[in-house]
């Protein structure tokens, strides 16, 4: 396996040319490219028409990993029932 | 003619039959093996968030085991453990013990002493151990090895340190010989380089530290079960090798021992020791049988047991006589009582990343579960089922939407669950479909049972707009619509086959250049990371290996070559 801490510049058919984290350019031979980095949250266009309280949970509200999304799935409704019953131990999830 | 109309098998009658160990019937094969929490201490004091923690899975288990107790300061393995020296410890543990009688179960201490493995900064003293052999990992600093005097104290540490188990109520005790703690150093060849009558060649001559301290512990507690927790196997080629297991089991049984716990690992092979989401279940289970042919008393398997169908059939095969479980049992606390209800498919899955469990003792902190994020917090109040039902729209349905959707159906809301895609699942789904991650299948059959029990409203392949929840009037909205990759923007998409890994996963054309579907015959099927995880053919138990094989390279093998 190569490992390269940097970025990719551009790609040919014969591979992907890459800058490293120390201004180095170079080249690995490839016969794919597969793009895992930067994942961005998705968010519904139009949510200024909701006036209900919105909790934004997992990877909507960052990109993270198993535990997080499930703790806050479980916590947004935990919440917002406690916080219904008048509850004043609510610890809200919220951005 | 009509058919008799008969009655179905009770489901798993073999984990669900009582069985002896000692002077104690346990109600049925599974224990609740020890784990140390990273919470539930103040000063070696249990507090009451252990107390919850354990009596919140002591009342289905046949046997519930407190993780650790340190019998002398410097064999603290970490700070949040009992502290048996400490005068009132025995008060504070009935505690414990007591919550664990409440529920019907029966309460089980483990001690042990650290060796050197125990950091200078938890003990605040230099490690000792047999021989001043630094271990593979973990503590750099070598220990100071024990004068024969300091060996007898430590003998006679153990003993009290069961005299205070007694006292507080304890059902059995289990001293740790394994994993690299002192009891397992003597027993190590690689550790233990004595030339005095607790070292010596063989493990028999070796296992003299281990057998005087079961003996002492046996004194101090006649009416108890007394179990010893040995390696199966050391994971690593100069360490214990299952031949060596036997003769360490045997060795304590004629010490007084009535069963062996056997388990795998030391600190230094950390990436083997703990059985993680790409290993098979119950990795040692061929160690455990392998103790469990050649000893007559009796044995419990130990490490990466999640389905009670793979403990059953352990149990039926003769592998095993018991089964001890830990992060299942943080998952689903319900672990037995389930399977014995014959709802196995309703229980929580264990994923086995460890990313909140043994994963944050590394750091020093407390655990939870990556599944189920009660755990911790069993002194917190429930929250209770909602007064007055509001509409919840949960919008995206991987692992958090699914996990809101569900909860908010249990808590009494109506809940519209949204999906654009047409199944649900997410990024947990596409990691479902990799090797390492095929656990995550579990998961998510599990989550999918969960959600259409709870009579929440699916809406599948609908893509939602801000204006289209406004119009379902909800009470509560949860976004959970996930990440995706944003690709640079990068010359030559067209020229190279390129896809976003979320694409790949799905098998979907590439949306950056021209490239089709990817086959799944092109999808990575031999992962270059899985070499880390590797087991290697050394470590398992294969009674006709007497000469192990050579352990290939690993992240491991740097350490063993500076030890050889």
């Amino acid at each position: 396996m190569i490992r390269i801490k940097g970025r990719p510049d551009r790609c040919d058919g014969d591979g992907v040319w890459w800058t490293d984290d120390a201004g180095q350019t170079g080249f690995v031979a490839a016969d794919a490219l597969v793009l895992a980095d930067r994942r961005t949250p998705q968010r519904p266009a139009g949510l200024e028409a909701v006036s209900a309280e919105v909790s934004r949970v997992g990877d909507a509200r960052q990109p993270r990993d198993l535990t997080a999304a499930i703790a806050e799935g479980r916590e947004a409704v935990e919440a917002f029932t406690r916080t219904q019953a008048g509850s004043t131990t609510t610890n809200q999830v919220k951005e | 003619m009509s058919a008799e109309p008969t009655t179905p098998p009770a489901p798993y009658p073999a984990l669900l039959s009582p069985v002896q160990i000692g002077p104690l019937q346990l109600r049925n094969r599974v224990l609740l093996t020890a784990m140390t929490t990273g919470f539930g201490y103040d000063q070696g004091r249990p507090t009451e968030d252990l107390t919850a923690f354990l009596g919140a899975r002591a009342s289905e288990v046949g046997l519930t085991t407190v993780a650790f107790g340190a019998v002398t300061p410097e064999g603290r393995v970490e700070e949040q453990i009992p502290w048996m020296w400490l005068d009132d410890i025995g008060q504070r543990l009935a505690a414990v013990v007591d919550e664990i009688h409440a529920g019907g179960g029966l309460a089980c201490l483990q001690i042990g002493h650290g060796g050197r493995q125990v950091a200078p900064s938890v003990a605040g003293s230099q490690p000792v151990g047999p021989s001043p052999l630094p271990p593979l990992v973990h503590v750099k600093e070598p220990p100071r090895e024990l004068s024969i005097g300091e060996i007898e104290l430590i003998v006679e540490s153990f003993g009290h340190a069961a005299e205070v188990a007694v006292s507080a109520g304890f059902d059995a005790i289990e001293v740790h010989g394994g994993h690299g703690y002192l009891i397992h150093e003597f027993l190590s060849g690689d550790a233990n380089r004595r030339t005095d009558r607790y070292g010596g060649a063989t493990v028999a001559q070796r296992a003299r530290f281990g057998v005087e301290v079961v003996d002492r512990v046996r004194t101090a507690t006649p009416h108890q079960a007394l179990l010893v927790r040995i390696n199966g196997s050391d994971l690593y080629p100069q360490g214990m090798q299952p031949p060596d297991a036997v003769a360490a089991a045997i060795a304590f049984a004629a010490a007084g021992a009535d069963a062996v716990i056997v388990s795998a690992g030391v600190y230094g092979t950390i990436p083997y020791t703990i059985p993680l989401l790409d290993d098979d279940e119950a990795p040692y289970l061929s160690a455990a049988a392998h103790v469990h042919a050649n000893l007559d008393i009796p044995v419990v398997a130990v490490s990466g047991f999640s389905r009670p169908a793979v403990a059953e059939a352990a149990l039926r095969r003769g592998d095993c006589d018991a089964v001890a479980i830990g992060r299942a049992l943080l998952a689903d606390p319900h672990w037995v009582s389930k399977a014995a209800a014959g709802r196995a498919a309703d229980i929580r899955p264990c994923v086995a990343t460890v990313d909140a469990c043994a994963g944050m003792l590394a750091y020093g902190e407390a655990i939870s579960c990556s599944v189920n994020p009660e755990v911790g917090r069993e002194r917190r109040a429930g929250v209770q089922r909602a007064e007055r039902s509001a509409r919840v729209v949960v919008v995206g349905l991987g692992a958090a939407g699914l996990e809101a959707a569900c909860r908010a159906a249990e808590l009494g809301h109506e809940v519209i669950a949204c999906e654009r895609a047409d199944t649900p699942g997410g990024a947990m789904a596409l990691a479902a479909l990799t090797p390492p991650l095929r656990r995550y299948g579990r998961l998510l059959a599990w989550y999918l049972r969960r959600l259409e029990q709870s009579g929440a409203e699916l809406r599948l392949g609908e893509e939602i707009t801000g204006e289209g929840i406004a119009r379902l009037d909800p009470g509560l909205v949860v976004l959970a619509t996930g990440a995706l990759t944003e690709p640079p923007l990068l010359d030559g998409y067209d020229a190279l086959a390129t896809w976003t890994i979320e694409e790949l996963l799905a098998g979907q054309p590439s949306t950056l250049g021209s490239a089709p579907a990817p086959a799944a015959s092109r999808w990575p099927v031999r992962w270059p990371w899985r070499s880390a995880h590797w087991r290697p053919r050394c470590c398992t138990a294969d009674a006709s290996a007497a000469t192990p094989a050579p352990c290939p390279a690993s992240p491991m093998s740097s350490g063993w070559s500076a030890r050889a």
